[in-house]
């Protein structure tokens, strides 16, 4: 371990938006392979501040985007927005939820009873978030894939986090950047002991679901 | 946390909306009747007597129906009364005879507007006691799971994830609400009879030799059946003469 000053260099240099410190070069009393490690590792935390400032980046344009999409979208109607949304294969509940509103107020909005500019927002920045994620990341079927468990044997799905409002998470599952347990750990760190179940559902003898013990 | 009984999530000004799918004059009258429906003015059977009482369904949503549209004759029920707000963390220490309804009528202010159901208060109901327009309030999927947890712990001592529940009782659910949507678009007929037309729908072949009814079990294959089911009530309209 330096003792020259250089002590907590890498440390400090992790943070995204602190400044690089250049590595001081070695002694001559320094052995050559500790100054090329020390070169190196300067070089691994220069890339992993460009990387966390390219994710930013990344994020700050798709909400640029979505914002942009969102605009285009909300000019259509609201029971065209839902018809659409319905098109997809979206459940009304589900609808309901990822707009923070009950499904009766989806009902109505349906029959063309009007609703708030604010929740008409949500529901074109939802069909917005559709388009981008389709056409973007290549993403099929997308209503079906916001009911995916972002990992197995864990019941978190992208329609969980768009509902928990971390609608950055879903776009960085979508684009595949961002590791699933990453994203689950910035959605709740507790997930592995509050998603865990002793339990699974299985397909009784008379056909119906039925829920036992794991490994039974 | 897995074994500790849950409490519904959310803000804390909002908390109680998520356990309901409907209430009130929310509530519609062509949605099957399925677990945890309250109903109002209910006639229950008794020990040697009939009683009129507010109850909420407790039958396991795979159980109210024998063939798919028709109730069972008798269903299992539990009473609600008006009880004070349970704060969220006692949901999980104790009140275990109980499930929770608060803001169950949101429209008083006065006691009656948080309500509990007391398991050790059953009773059976004639199916003919469950009147549609006395169906007071249902329950959202995520009512359902949080009744069934604490339904069966309290018959039980055993404590299972609602997140387990749900890929039990999800396919149900899911099935009541596309009954649901078929009968509001066939308004034009009877309601038992969209409802029947809806199950035989459901029973056909959705592709690849698998019924719809057995496609809603597989969460991946479920917006696939919705896409299906309107498009097939599009035809429907098209092809009506009125």
């Amino acid at each position: 371990m330096a003792t020259d000053g250089r002590q907590g260099f890498l440390e400090q240099a992790t943070v995204g938006a602190e400044p690089i410190e250049s590595p001081v070069l070695p002694s001559e009393t320094k052995p050559a392979v500790s100054a090329l490690t020390e070169q190196v590792g300067f070089l691994r935390s220069r890339a992993r501040v460009i990387h966390d400032d390219v994710d930013s980046l990344h994020r700050e344009r798709a909400f640029v985007d979505w914002n942009n999409q969102t605009n285009q979208r909300a000019r259509a109607s609201i029971p065209g927005m839902l018809n659409e949304l319905a098109d997809l294969g979206f459940a009304w509940r589900d609808l309901a939820r990822l707009v923070g509103v009950s499904v009766p107020a989806i009902q109505k909005w349906r029959r063309g009873q009007g609703a708030t500019g604010e929740n008409r927002r949500k529901v074109a920045s939802l069909l917005a978030a559709c388009d981008m994620i389709s056409q973007s990341h290549g993403i099929q079927e997308i209503a079906s894939w916001t009911e995916m468990p972002l990992r197995d044997g864990v019941s978190v799905t992208p329609m969980d986090l768009w509902a928990g409002e971390r609608i950055d998470l879903v776009f960085d599952f979508a684009s595949g950047h961002v590791d699933a347990e990453e994203i689950l750990t910035a959605f709740d760190p507790d997930w592995r002991e509050r998603y865990r179940s002793e339990f699974e559902v299985f397909e009784a003898g008379d056909g119906q679901l039925s829920i036992r013990m794991k490994g039974q | 946390m897995p074994h500790d009984l849950e409490y519904p999530s959310g803000a804390a000004g909002s908390r109680w909306d998520g356990l309901y799918r409907a209430r009130g004059a929310e509530v519609v009258c062509h949605r099957p009747i399925v677990t945890g429906d309250v109903f109002s003015k209910v006639t229950v059977q008794s020990i040697g007597e009939t009683k009129t009482k507010t109850v909420i369904v407790i039958q396991h949503p795979c159980a109210p129906r024998a063939d798919g549209i028709n109730l069972h004759r008798r269903l299992l029920v539990a009473e609600l009364r008006s009880h004070s707000v349970i704060p969220v963390q006692d949901w999980i220490t104790g009140h275990y005879a109980k499930m929770p309804l608060p803001d169950l009528i949101p429209t008083v202010t006065s006691g009656k507007r948080h309500q509990a159901a007391f398991f050790d208060e059953p009773y059976l109901v004639e199916r003919g006691a469950l009147e549609l327009d006395s169906r007071i309030a249902c329950l959202s999927l995520n009512g359902v799971n949080l009744l069934l947890r604490r339904w069966v712990h309290h018959n039980s001592r055993v404590v299972v994830p609602t997140s387990t529940y749900d890929g039990q009782t999800s396919p149900s659910y899911e099935e009541a609400d596309l009954i649901e949507e078929w009968c509001e678009a066939r308004m034009d007929i009877e309601v038992r009879q969209a409802a029947a037309e809806a199950v035989a729908w459901l029973r056909e072949d959705g592709g690849g030799g698998v019924t719809r009814q057995q496609m809603l079990r597989e969460p991946q294959s479920r917006s696939a059946v919705r896409v299906q089911m309107r498009s097939t009530i599009r035809t429907l309209r098209s092809s009506d003469p009125g």
